[in-house]
């Protein structure tokens, strides 16, 4: 190790990672039609709603990112919001917004951990356990508050939850700001950390991880906790858009989302490769997209029929790059 | 054997009529010459054995003349006609049966289906006949005499019972040529008695045998004539009586060698780095007792199946001896993993390198630095560039041919792959090195490399232990052999008893 021979280094400088080239190009493409079409596109206005407005899908598909590329898969995400928003209302109710938040983001948490232990130690397949824990989490969301919308909370608790939701700090929206720290955090550890690089050596060949001398259960936990702890946080800022506890607010597309937005930035879905910086431009790309029909008028139902396309268009972009 | 009578007529039946004929066979793979002009033919209702050490060429001939590769140059013909398979379907539907040595048997899937797999048997509409299927899997068991049900899952089989099926489904159609490479390396005894029967019979219906095997005990009773390959060539085919058991083991290794390397220094006298006492998984390996010294190397040898692969898995944490004790550096250890393995400064250079070595997705910088990426931290975590700087230095040590150490691993050929992984565990400066078949699969030039990295890693106090079924690593190599036969060590040779006949003739009497 001592022998670091300065040619070497030196030799070395980042590349440019030639899956984003694909993505890139769509978000280019797309502001140049969009503002050419439409003279409300191009305004700070517009470009900061849509910031914040995609900053919870940006926090659960950095979440998710973690899950695709061992290999996996998270698909108790939108119930984990689900239940952040119940349990934060309800404990707000009663003791006020810091321990509804440490409630509502534990809880999430948990799910995550208990994803993990599963999945990690008793070794079942992720695509199972959390199709299981889509389940069962919906279910205690609805039970735990008697499947109706929990209104009325109590102020000055209720301004503060709506502040990470919706608030700003000076021109900055507090929800970017978190989304943007979160995303800081995912990228150091997947870079820098050694469990960062024990996610990748598993979705490259889980055999050569153990032979290796990874702790490959102790990361499959890890992993599926980030993924948790992720929805969790996406979910407490989603309830406080709303200012309510919602029992169904994760039950829409939001997971669909999640994870085509990590395929669309190119992380493949049999793990090994990608990034959540790669998700950061495929979060990107859904979201100024749907945003660009908006403003032409465009129905929700024939949007989604593009974004629809557009995951399968980038999953073969991706292929096609790979066979060459 | 019980064949011998039979045998005799078989061969006056079908007088020299040659099924299959192969001439100047050439196959070339990346960086080695497989085949360089092979000669060979069977006759109908001949049984003919094809010999030759590990890397001859034997399986590469089966390959071609089974459709699964294409030859660079030579000529195939079967009943008189030119051939060249592009398929296995083709050369099947022309009459070739092969049954390889690993199986391609579906675990999940019925013996019968198995049986008929991309065969099936169709009804009216085009739906699977399940009646005709089952009664004709059944005819073709009984014929090679296994007694279990048709739709039995493979997974349930034993591994002498899966051998039976590969051969019923060699069988399911009328095969012109069967060619069986090593078939009773799973068989018991008796389930091999039953084999050589079913072969005279079919070779007395006029179907030509192509027998592989390494046991020479079998062939002289089995076999009318015999081809010995040697380095992609034909040495040269010759009436099983004019051969004995000597002169069959100079024509498969060629001359008579003995290791010439001079005596390493680790010496009797240094304690053991690795000692092994009564070590056992039933089933895979019986009461092993080994020792390796600081800067000694030793190889176990013997056939496939012997045992050696599980062995070295179970020094490494892989899996869980059922009794006996792995003992390092004098110290008893129970390890529960290859991390815990790792720690105790054990390094496992697998065999099957894409499946266990590398990850052919990382870059070698990541392959190379992943047990290690603690020593790579700086303030702000991992510094990728010290990893790199890494790579780079282990790239120049071993002389890896890779543009960059940010290539992905799997880009680069056999030899440099099995480089990386070395690279990878030369980092982690463990103690005991164990290398399972260190040069499989890859070109003469960079087997002389890893040759000499193992003579370096021993100069340096390293204890190292390979697995090895090439003789002439094996001789290459070794402080001292072992030879192990079906999980047991039957044999120690040092460096003054060293010999590739002795090693043949320990690892083939069973």
């Amino acid at each position: 190790m001592t022998a670091i021979n300065t040619p070497s280094v030196a030799s070395w400088s980042p590349r440019v990672d030639p899956a984003v080239v694909g993505p890139g190009l769509a978000l280019i493409l797309m502001f140049v039609v969009y503002s050419l079409a439409s003279p409300h596109f191009l305004t700070a206005q517009n470009i900061t709603n849509v910031l914040v407005q995609s900053a919870p899908l940006l926090i659960l598909a950095t979440g998710q990112t973690f899950a695709l590329l061992m290999g996996g898969l998270d698909l108790s995400q939108g119930s984990i919001i689900s239940l952040v928003s119940v349990i934060t209302a309800a404990v707000m109710m009663n003791y006020g917004i810091a321990p509804a938040a440490l409630a509502g983001i534990a809880s999430g948490a948990i799910v995550g951990l208990v994803n993990g232990l599963l999945i990690g130690r008793a070794r079942i397949q992720p695509f199972i356990v959390t199709l299981g824990m889509l389940y069962m989490i919906a279910g205690v969301a609805l039970v735990v508050s008697g499947g109706s919308t929990v209104f009325g909370l109590p102020r000055p608790d209720v301004d503060i939850f709506f502040w990470f939701g919706g608030g700003f700090i000076g021109p900055a929206p507090v929800p970017v700001i978190i989304a943007a720290i979160l995303l800081a955090v995912a990228h150091l550890v997947l870079t820098r950390t050694p469990i960062g690089r024990h996610v990748y050596a598993i979705g490259g060949n889980e055999q050569v991880a153990i032979m290796s001398g990874v702790n490959v259960g102790a990361t499959k936990v890890f992993i599926f906790f980030v993924s948790g702890i992720f929805a969790a946080i996406a979910g407490f800022m989603l309830s406080g858009r709303v200012i309510s506890g919602q029992p169904l607010l994760g039950s829409g597309e939001l997971l669909l989302q999640s994870i085509g937005a990590v395929i669309i930035g190119g992380t493949s879905i049999f793990g090994g490769s990608g990034g959540v910086l790669r998700t950061l431009l495929g979060v990107l790309v859904i979201a100024f997209m749907v945003n660009g029909l908006n403003l032409l008028a465009i129905s929700t139902f024939t949007q989604q029929v593009i974004v629809g396309a557009i995951i399968i268009l980038s999953a073969w972009v991706n292929a096609l790059r790979r066979s060459r | 054997m019980s064949g011998a009578a039979v045998l005799q007529s078989s061969s006056a039946a079908f007088p020299s009529e040659e099924v299959l004929s192969v001439a100047g066979l050439r196959k070339i793979f990346p960086g080695v010459v497989a085949l360089d002009g092979v000669d060979f033919s069977v006759r109908r209702g001949e049984v003919h054995a094809l010999l030759g050490a590990n890397g001859a060429g034997k399986s590469t001939l089966i390959k071609i003349v089974a459709g699964l590769y294409h030859a660079d140059g030579g000529e195939i013909h079967l009943n008189g006609e030119r051939v060249a398979f592009t398929t296995t379907a083709e050369a099947m539907r022309a009459g070739i049966s092969v049954i390889y040595q690993d199986f391609a048997l579906v675990p999940d899937l019925s013996v019968a289906e198995n049986i008929f797999l991309g065969f099936e048997k169709r009804g009216p509409l085009g739906l699977i006949d399940w009646q005709a299927t089952h009664a004709d899997a059944r005819r073709l068991l009984d014929l090679v005499g296994a007694p279990f049900s048709t739709s039995k899952p493979v997974l349930e089989l034993g591994s002498g019972q899966r051998q039976l099926v590969e051969i019923a489904k060699a069988l399911r159609s009328k095969a012109k040529v069967l060619i069986l490479d090593e078939p009773t390396a799973s068989l018991s005894h008796a389930e091999s008695e039953r084999l050589f029967d079913l072969i005279h019979r079919l070779a007395d219906g006029g179907v030509g045998i192509v027998y592989v095997s390494h046991r020479l005990d079998e062939i002289s009773s089995l076999v009318q004539r015999v081809t010995v390959l040697r380095d992609g060539r034909s040495v040269g085919t010759f009436p099983v009586e004019s051969l004995d058991r000597a002169k069959i083991v100079f024509l498969i290794t060629g001359h008579e060698r003995h290791s010439s390397r001079a005596a390493r220094k680790g010496s009797a006298s240094d304690a053991p780095a690795l000692e092994l006492r009564s070590l056992t998984r039933s089933g895979e390996f019986e009461d092993v007792t080994l020792v390796v010294r600081p800067g000694e190397v030793v190889v176990l040898t013997g056939l496939v199946g012997a045992g050696r692969t599980e062995l070295l898995e179970t020094i490494f944490g892989l899996r869980r001896a059922d009794r006996g004790e792995i003992k390092l550096d004098g110290k008893a250890l129970e390890l529960r993993n290859p991390r815990e393995a790792i720690g105790a400064g054990l390094a496992l250079i697998p065999e099957d390198r894409r499946g266990q070595g590398i990850s052919i997705a990382m870059s070698v910088y990541e392959n190379i630095a992943l047990p290690i990426l603690g020593r790579f931290m700086g303030r702000f975590g991992l510094v990728v560039r010290r990893e790199i700087a890494h790579a780079q230095a282990m790239i120049e040590r071993l002389n890896i041919r890779t543009p960059d150490p940010l290539t992905p691993a799997g880009a680069l050929s056999g030899g440099n792959q099995q480089k990386v992984v070395v690279a990878k565990w030369l980092s982690t400066e463990a103690t005991v090195l164990l290398f399972d078949e260190p040069t499989q699969g890859i070109d003469v030039g960079a087997k002389d490399e890893i040759y000499a990295l193992i003579d370096r890693l021993a100069a340096n106090g390293r204890a190292v232990l390979i697995v090895s079924s090439d003789l002439e690593e094996v001789l290459a190599v070794a402080d001292r052999v072992l030879a192990m036969r079906a999980g047991r060590i039957v044999a120690e040779f040092d460096n003054s008893t060293l010999s590739a006949s002795r090693i043949i003739d320990a690892i083939t009497n069973g």
